[in-house]
């Protein structure tokens, strides 16, 4: 009799560990949902040698709006300001500005340069900054010479997420010599965050 | 004269209505049985085992036999009082009497037979449908969309412990499916995701009948073992570089989840009956069959 009640105790405990394992171990993985991830990137290629690459991208709404001709309530542009920080691969540091006139409506799809379509808009400048406030600092801007060749153009727009992506190609020209000039080439930006103001 | 006559005759007449009245009144002993319950009848006889007793409501008043360990105390009609089992506060487990004119046996709840063997082999069996698809415990897919889904059907076996304790285990089996479709123009992305779904229980659980009769209340608690198998096969197509990528994957899991429910069973034959019950489990609401065997 003893002997039984043992067994049944045993078994008892047995059990309840069985069942305290099941309970505490319950576990199930996580299906494997696909999901977009966004990864902000500006890349492109200086001089056609070197591909640069910088994830610190800014593009937002400055300031300054664009009014018809005599009528300060007719807005024909807002300006939107362009900013993208990083190093070389000689290890300069490198900030690109670029200021882009889009049409009040919101829609940013469209190509950019810096002469101006009237349904669009336009590139209102583009510079290239090197080594800022340091001895051996450049400054680039748009070679008028060759305007027509620099664009940057919106692809996509999502307005839900905020996010533009799209290419550029740029000439610029050094503010102090004009002879010096570098070509920003095969210039990409993906998922750029915008913010409205 | 005439009129004292009459006055006479109505008076015999009012003196023997109460006289009849009177005998309609019958002698009524109370029996206290240890369980609580209160039986009214006339006491024929106390022996050493048994306790005899007519149920004097009854036309026929058919002889009804108690053992003495299910009295607790017998009170006489003429005021005077007997104890038969001392309790001392402990209650016996419910001991339906004999009754000699009851031929047949016809309520499982009544069955004399409280071993394990017989009530083993003479429980029930429950087979019902969870009618809320809610058994599904994969994270992560709150925005698919449920297609279709093999309802949960469950199989549940009853065994009686006592008259209101019974023990059980259910068995259960389900399926869902969701899709996923979703086309970023942003993104030049199409992309569609299929999850299939499988989900096999066992469980153990114990029931409180709160009542007997056709209408039967219940509540239980439990444990429940799910086990879930899912497939997800997907596609997304990169519009942009006409690339196709497709994948597959499976998630095996088992998961312990509460039971507690509260339900009615609805006793229609000796074999057949129909019961919903709502609560905590595999699925919010059940309704389903019920087989005796008996």
């Amino acid at each position: 009799m003893i002997y039984r009640v043992f067994i049944l105790r045993f078994n008892l405990r047995i059990f309840t560990s069985f069942i305290l394992i099941l309970t505490l171990f319950s576990c199930q993985d996580k299906l494997e949902i696909f999901e977009i991830q966004r990864l902000p990137v500006f890349s492109y290629s200086l001089d056609s040698l070197n591909k640069e690459t910088t994830d610190d991208i800014n593009f937002y709404q400055g300031k300054t709006t664009i009014y018809e001709y005599d009528d300060g309530n007719s807005e024909v542009y807002k300006r939107y300001l362009f900013e993208a920080k990083g190093k070389t691969t000689k290890g300069n540091d490198v900030i690109i500005n670029i200021e882009l006139d889009i049409m009040p409506d919101g829609d940013f799809i469209g190509i950019y340069n810096p002469v101006y379509k009237f349904n669009t808009g336009g590139i209102h400048s583009f510079s290239f900054l090197e080594n800022l406030n340091k001895e051996t600092s450049k400054s680039y801007s748009l070679d008028n010479s060759v305007t027509s060749n620099t664009y940057l153009r919106i692809k996509r727009q999502n307005t839900s997420e905020f996010l533009i992506l799209g290419d550029f190609f740029a000439v610029l020209q050094n503010d102090k010599d004009p002879s010096d000039k570098i070509v920003l080439s095969e210039g990409i930006f993906n998922d750029i965050y915008y913010k409205l103001n | 004269m005439k009129a004292l006559f009459i006055t006479f005759v109505l008076v015999l007449f009012v003196l023997t209505c109460s006289a009849q009245e009177k005998d309609t009144i019958v002698a009524t002993d109370v029996i206290i049985q240890v369980d609580g319950e209160i039986v009214y009848g006339i006491i024929e006889e106390v022996n050493k085992e048994e306790v005899k007793y007519r149920n004097n409501l009854l036309p026929h008043e058919p002889l009804i036999t108690l053992p003495r360990s299910l009295v607790y105390i017998i009170s006489y009609s003429n005021n005077t009082t007997q104890i038969i089992t001392p309790t001392f506060g402990k209650r016996k487990i419910r001991k339906t009497a004999f009754d000699e004119n009851k031929l047949e046996d016809n309520d499982y709840e009544d069955d004399e037979e409280n071993n394990l063997k017989y009530n083993l082999a003479h429980g029930s069996i429950k087979v019902g449908l969870g009618l809320t698809e809610d058994f599904s415990r994969i994270k992560g897919i709150e925005e698919f969309e449920k297609e279709e889904a093999f309802p949960l059907i469950h199989v549940d076996y009853q065994i009686k412990i006592n008259r209101l304790f019974i023990a059980g285990a259910s068995l259960g089996y389900g399926s869902n499916r969701y899709t996923y479709s979703s086309f970023s123009e942003y993104d030049q992305i199409d992309i569609y995701q299929e999850v299939n779904e499988t989900l096999y229980s066992l469980g153990a659980f114990a029931r409180y009948n709160i009542m007997s009769g056709f209408v039967r209340p219940y509540a239980l608690l439990g444990l429940n073992f799910n086990y879930t198998v899912a497939d997800n096969t997907g596609t997304i197509f990169f519009i942009d570089e006409s690339k196709k990528v497709s994948t597959n994957t499976s998630i095996k899991g088992f998961k312990a989840l509460l039971l507690a429910r509260a339900g009615v069973d609805f006793h229609i034959g000796k074999k057949f009956g129909l019961y919903t019950d709502i609560g905590l489990g595999n699925s919010l609401v059940q309704l389903g069959v019920k087989f005796m065997l008996k």
